[in-house]
């Protein structure tokens, strides 16, 4: 490694670092936006108490999502590595769930920010 | 291409396809941050791209997606263009900042590493049309910068060590 290596690890990892922080926020949402192919097909309220669960129609077939106490996460899907659904629980303003193959993606908001949607 | 050339090249495809379908066989780092891969396979292309050339380099990588969609995810899938436009991203990025003469081939496997994640996120923005995927940007290059590393010590030792027989 040569100081040139060095100087580019110190840039990426400074700019990347600030960019993280500033992106996320940490501040927790209140609604997911489930959209396939760009439109929104399903707004879900998270403040929804209990377990609750929802079926969208993917590109391969049903995403089965799932929330609770202000968490979301795929729990069903059809995919060659089912990335989407191995993620987990999401709860912040900044967390996406992308679903690739099924062309679904899951935006988590807060309520502030819905109103300037619509 | 001369033959030998040919059977060199071969084998390194070989090589890397190989090395990409066992890589995703194991999920280790998948439990970290979903999708991710160590990305050894980009060793194979630096080899080629630091003892060949880049025209080399570009030919592995790109028949590498090529094949590696023919026996895992189809051709033409969106997985297999997720893929290629990281490869190609990637590819083309290291072939770049190499002709500066500036990095060592840490330095470059670390921009293959970084482009790579960045290439498959802009994939993603425009497939899905949803802009807030390019928030995860910080960190896949945050992720990259080791993994990048790891693969760049690996490649140099490689290319130190069998440098000759491929000249």
């Amino acid at each position: 490694m040569n100081k040139y290596d060095f100087f580019m690890i110190f840039i990426l990892f400074s700019l990347s670092l600030v960019f993280y922080f500033i992106l996320n926020s940490g501040a927790s949402a209140s609604i997911a936006l489930v959209k396939y192919d760009g439109e929104i097909i399903k707004e879900i309220d998270l403040s929804k108490p209990g377990s609750n669960l929802y079926e969208v129609q993917g590109a391969n077939g049903k995403v089965v999502i799932e929330t609770l106490d202000g968490k979301i996460r795929v729990i069903e899907e059809t995919s060659p590595y089912n990335i989407c659904s191995k993620m987990g629980w999401s709860s912040s303003e900044s967390d996406i769930i992308v679903c690739l193959p099924n062309k679904v993606v899951i935006e988590l908001v807060s309520t502030e920010v819905d109103t300037i949607i619509y | 291409m001369e033959l030998k050339k040919q059977m060199q090249i071969s084998m390194l495809l070989t090589l890397a396809v190989v090395i990409s379908i066992i890589e995703s066989f194991f999920p280790v780092f998948n439990n970290l941050i979903p999708g991710f891969k160590l990305g050894l396979a980009n060793a194979v292309v630096l080899f080629a791209l630091f003892v060949f050339s880049f025209k080399d380099a570009v030919y592995i990588s790109f028949l590498k997606v090529l094949l590696v969609g023919i026996l895992r995810t189809g051709l033409f899938s969106v997985t297999f263009f997720f893929s290629l436009s990281g490869a190609v991203l990637s590819i083309l990025m290291m072939g770049f900042f190499k002709t500066s003469d500036k990095f060592s081939i840490i330095g470059i496997s670390i921009v293959g590493a970084v482009f790579h994640g960045v290439g498959q996120i802009l994939f993603a923005t425009f497939y899905m049309e949803s802009y807030k995927i390019l928030n995860i940007i910080p960190l896949i290059i945050l992720i990259s910068i080791p993994s990048g590393i790891v693969v760049g010590i690996l490649s140099k030792k490689i290319v130190l060590h069998y440098r000759e027989d491929f000249a």
